[in-house]
């Protein structure tokens, strides 16, 4: 999949790949996270993804844009993909783990993000 | 079940102590020298001497404290020496192993102990003034325990005196008289009610079988991280936000497990209240979640907590994303593993809420510019997207809100307990052996302390 770079971030232009994929995956944990129930199943899963992006990278915050026709797996993807190449770099030496957790939750992120998915008994009114 | 609480403990004491009226092997000295350091170790950590105690309450401490301070000393057995089963060994601790009625007694006292010493470790190192833990450390709390514990100690006492020549009964009937006097003083009439009764200590397994297991032994070793994390000096605040997410994440776990038990053998007048509170619980954990997600201290998570959190993620997701819950899972279990998860979240919650002020004030706490109010020093970065120091006066939301969060885990757990009909409620009887006692004090003259304190 081909993605344009996000021109999404505080820090204009991402000062490395690690920050680009850091507001990524903050914004795949926002746009998860968009006008849910309180119960919902992907509340904690961008929590998880947050915790992660700190784990590479404390401190960075993306802003949505309304205009950005990627959804949460597509920037999950190309986090992910970035990680990759840094991967093979002079990254951190810890940047491997982060990048396996990451691929571990993908299968959640993508079966939360089908249209299909059946709400959990427990969803009631949103908050 | 991994799982003791200190009503276990006690409860397990109580039988044990009836045990003593049935025929057994005799009491050796040893043994019983080893109850008596144990009695006395275990309220040492009841009345808690180093405590500074609230104003109002300090007349009261300070009576307990003396209540202690009186705790016999060991009485010597008779010189004369023919069968007795007394013997002089040095005092050991008693062997977990033993079979003996007052060995496992001794036992399970050591064991209420440890779990004091633990319990009162932890709330003096987090110093969470007003939070449940310390709650339940309170006198008001440990009063009524004490009350279970000098009860089981006067009917142990004249149970093993039997078992001594009666040259040497003294040694166990001063210690009865001991806790006699103690109950006439602190009033065994007092209801057993205490919030301390459901301190619990737990023992995960370490190589989980099947669903019940997984959760338990999940939810020990994110708490245990999360405790760890929120010991560091400089925390991150992206733990603090995952703790809250976690925290909704066992609320609405809960919840799902609630549905599917509601029609079946809890009482269902409660069950809409309860998931009401997790309801509203989660909504507080959610908009602290948010505003612990606005601010940083550039500390990362360590791997160690992303581990523990990731695991408990998976573990909860499975629970709840399997409709209905997986056939082998025990929900009576799993609910009640949850409960006490809770309390251990209310715990960490009120750690949590003196933490943005301290690194607020050390200016450790960091914002985007852009989400701060504007001042001339702020523009540069403002305009650059930088972060920049947050003023203790501007996280006041954030304060606000690690209150109302923490109040609604407190109601959360409370509300848990409720529901699973635990002994902390005030109109619970008088523990039975306290009550069973005669009302006189006995054997004034083989009392070694008279003059015990009065309580004011």
């Amino acid at each position: 999949m081909q993605h344009d770079p996000p021109a999404l971030t505080d820090a204009k232009p991402p000062a490395s790949l690690l920050q680009e994929a850091c507001v990524h995956l903050d914004i795949a944990a926002q746009q998860l996270v968009a006008d849910q129930d309180v119960f919902s199943p992907n509340i904690t899963m961008a929590g998880q993804l947050r915790l992660l992006r700190a784990g590479i990278q404390p401190g960075i915050r993306a802003v949505l844009e309304a205009n950005d026709r990627d959804g949460a797996l597509d920037h999950l993807d190309h986090a992910l993909a970035l990680l990759d190449i840094l991967t093979g770099q002079d990254a951190a030496a810890d940047l491997h783990v982060w990048t396996v957790l990451l691929s571990e939750l993908r299968p959640t992120v993508e079966a939360a993000t089908r249209t299909d998915v059946a709400p959990r008994p427990n969803q009631g009114a949103r908050s | 079940m991994s799982t003791t609480t200190v009503a276990d403990l006690l409860d397990r004491a109580e039988l044990l102590t009836a045990t003593l009226q049935r025929p057994h092997e005799p009491i050796t000295l040893a043994e019983w020298r080893s109850f008596e350091l144990t009695l006395r170790h275990l309220l040492h950590q009841l009345v808690a001497t180093a405590r500074t105690a609230e104003p109002e309450g300090s007349q009261s401490h300070a009576a307990l404290v003396r209540l202690l301070n009186n705790y016999p000393r060991p009485a010597a057995p008779s010189r004369r020496r023919t069968s007795s089963p007394i013997t002089t060994e040095a005092t050991a601790p008693a062997d977990p192993a033993s079979t003996h009625a007052l060995d496992r007694l001794t036992v399970a006292f050591g064991a209420l102990a440890d779990l004091l010493a633990v319990a009162r470790d932890r709330n003096r190192d987090s110093q969470p003034n007003g939070s449940t833990l310390h709650a339940r450390l309170t006198d008001t709390q440990t009063r009524p325990v004490i009350v279970q514990v000098l009860a089981i100690a006067a009917v142990a006492g004249r149970l093993a005196a039997r078992d001594f020549f009666p040259e040497d009964n003294h040694v166990p009937e001063s210690l009865a008289c001991y806790a006699e006097h103690g109950l006439v003083l602190l009033g065994r009439d007092q209801p057993a009610s205490s919030a301390l009764l459901d301190l619990a200590c737990h023992a995960p397994p370490q190589t989980p079988v099947g669903p019940n297991e997984e959760l338990e032994a999940a939810l020990r070793t994110w708490v245990d991280s999360a405790r760890r994390e929120l010991r560091h000096g400089i925390p991150s605040t992206d733990v603090l936000a995952n703790i809250a997410d976690q925290g909704l994440h066992l609320y609405a776990t809960t919840d799902a497990l609630l549905v599917h038990l509601a029609s079946d053998d809890l009482p269902t007048g409660a069950v809409p209240n309860v998931r009401a509170q997790l309801r509203a619980g989660a909504i507080e954990m959610r908009r602290l979640e948010k505003l612990w997600a606005k601010v940083t201290t550039a500390a990362k998570p360590t791997h160690e907590y992303v581990a523990a959190a990731t695991r408990i993620y998976q573990v909860l997701n499975q629970l709840t994303s399997a409709q209905p819950p997986p056939g082998d899972l025990d929900q009576h279990q799993a609910i009640h593993d949850l409960r006490h998860a809770t309390a251990d979240l209310a715990e960490l919650t009120h750690i949590g809420q003196t933490v943005p002020d301290t690194l607020a004030r050390s200016r450790l706490l960091f914002a985007p510019a852009r989400i701060l109010p504007t001042d001339v020093d702020r523009l540069h970065d403002r305009q650059l997207g930088r972060w920049t120091t947050v003023a203790p006066h501007e996280i006041t939301t954030l304060r606000r809100q690690s209150a109302v969060a923490t109040r609604a885990a407190d109601r959360v757990h409370l509300t848990l307990t409720t529901l699973a009909g635990r002994r902390t409620h005030p109109e619970q009887a008088a523990t039975p052996l306290a009550r069973d006692l005669p009302r006189s004090p006995l054997s004034h003259e083989l009392s070694p302390e008279a003059h015990l304190p009065s309580l004011a």
